[in-house]
């Protein structure tokens, strides 16, 4: 047998932080029907620009090499739906 | 059956690494309850250079243990178990309980008569397991509940054991089992349905034939039902058909893993880039040895092939 690469890939999960609105407070019919298509907007904007739609490369580390083997490992991070 | 003195067991390992970048190779082990193993000591530090990563076992020669030949156990990433002969074992062959994460490959092991025990005991929900052209004449394949295992080019054989000789109970889709033999256990005591897997509700479900199990999970579409005639001359282990009564003890100098070229296991196999890519013939062969192949070296070189090392 040739000698021997071996990989460990690792998954690692992306934390998303999520604000909350303050919930006692209450606002005027009028006040919400204008705060909540502009929240809307800028959720979708936020969200837009933090998307991730590829693999995302983490650390890669080099082992301690053997008489006959390499090994390396690789931390991978997958999209924001986990297709990857 | 062949009288068999008693040996008292001078410790529990013939050989316990921990850290990175080991080399165990080439030992002769007999009389210890596990021949070789990563030491578990639970949960890997968090700390790089205090993981157990980058271990290679390989081309040794290991008669008569209480418990497992192998021990990956408490090893994380990239454990390499090769080319490694085992011959007598109470409980397993080689053991993933666990390793943390994975991958370790297990690839051209020879393990010969386990008395109701298993080829592989990967018990923790151990990801990544890969076990490529190994010849396990146990009682069974695996054990426990598992994601995202490989095993291609392997040859399993039941022994007549009162269990199935395939329990593939993988957790996840992601998994590949496909060109390897499996001989049925037969014994008065086996079950009938024979290779097993898990349904969508997480239930382990039997089938009587690989066919059959084939159809259902879509794995072993290559796979080979085979016997004890793939060899050139090897026999079926006598074993107890109870767990505490005594079973033969083997000798790996008596025993002939060679294969029978005109036999259903040679060119049976599927090319494995950097694994197996000088094979003879049309395909690779599966098990361990390849036919034509220059001899393997188990144990300690320089000794007689002929003749055993413990005795």
């Amino acid at each position: 047998m040739h000698p021997f690469w071996t990989i460990s890939l690792k998954l690692g999960l992306t934390h998303n932080l999520i604000k909350t609105l303050p919930t006692k407070k209450t606002y005027p019919e009028n006040t919400m029907r204008k705060i909540i298509p502009t929240l809307c907007f800028v959720s979708i904007a936020i969200a837009s620009g933090f998307a991730q739609n590829g693999v995302q490369r983490g650390e890669f580390i080099v082992e301690p090499p053997t008489l006959q083997n390499l090994g390396f490992e690789w931390y991978i991070g997958s999209d924001d739906r986990y297709r990857l | 059956m062949i009288p068999y003195g008693t040996h008292l067991l001078d410790s529990y390992y013939g050989i316990k690494v921990y850290g990175s970048g080991h080399v165990i190779a080439h030992n002769s082990i007999a009389f210890f309850h596990d021949s070789i193993g990563v030491s578990t000591y639970g949960t890997p530090e968090d700390e790089q250079e205090l993981k157990a990563v980058s271990i290679d076992i390989y081309n040794n020669d290991l008669h008569l243990q209480v418990d497992d030949f192998v021990e990956g156990d408490g090893g994380v990433h990239n454990i390499r178990v090769m080319r490694n002969r085992g011959v007598n074992a109470v409980e397993n062959g080689i053991s993933a309980q666990p390793v943390f994460g994975g991958p370790a490959y297990y690839i051209r092991n020879i393990v010969y008569s386990i008395p109701l025990g298993g080829a592989l005991k990967i018990h923790g929900s151990v990801p990544g397991l890969t076990a490529y052209h190994n010849t396990f004449i146990t009682e069974n394949n695996t054990g426990s509940r598992y994601p995202n295992s490989n095993f291609r080019n392997n040859l399993f054989f039941g022994t007549d054991g009162p269990t199935v000789v395939s329990s593939l109970h993988l957790t996840t889709p992601y998994s590949v089992s496909d060109y390897n033999g499996y001989r049925p256990n037969r014994g008065p005591n086996s079950p009938e349905e024979q290779f097993n897997l898990l349904n969508a509700a997480g239930d382990s479900v039997g089938f009587k034939t690989l066919k059959s199990f084939s159809r259902t999970s879509g794995l072993e579409k290559n796979s080979l039902t085979i016997d004890f005639d793939v060899f050139e001359d090897l026999q079926k282990p006598i074993h107890a058909l109870e767990r505490g009564l005594p079973s033969p003890v083997y000798h790996a100098v008596d025993l002939n893993f060679e294969l029978d070229p005109n036999g259903k296991a040679v060119d049976a196999g599927v090319l494995i880039p950097n694994v197996n890519d000088s094979y003879n013939g049309k395909a690779p062969d599966l098990g361990a040895l390849e036919t034509g192949a220059p001899p393997e070296v188990h144990g300690a070189r320089r000794l007689d092939p002929g003749q055993e090392f413990y005795r």
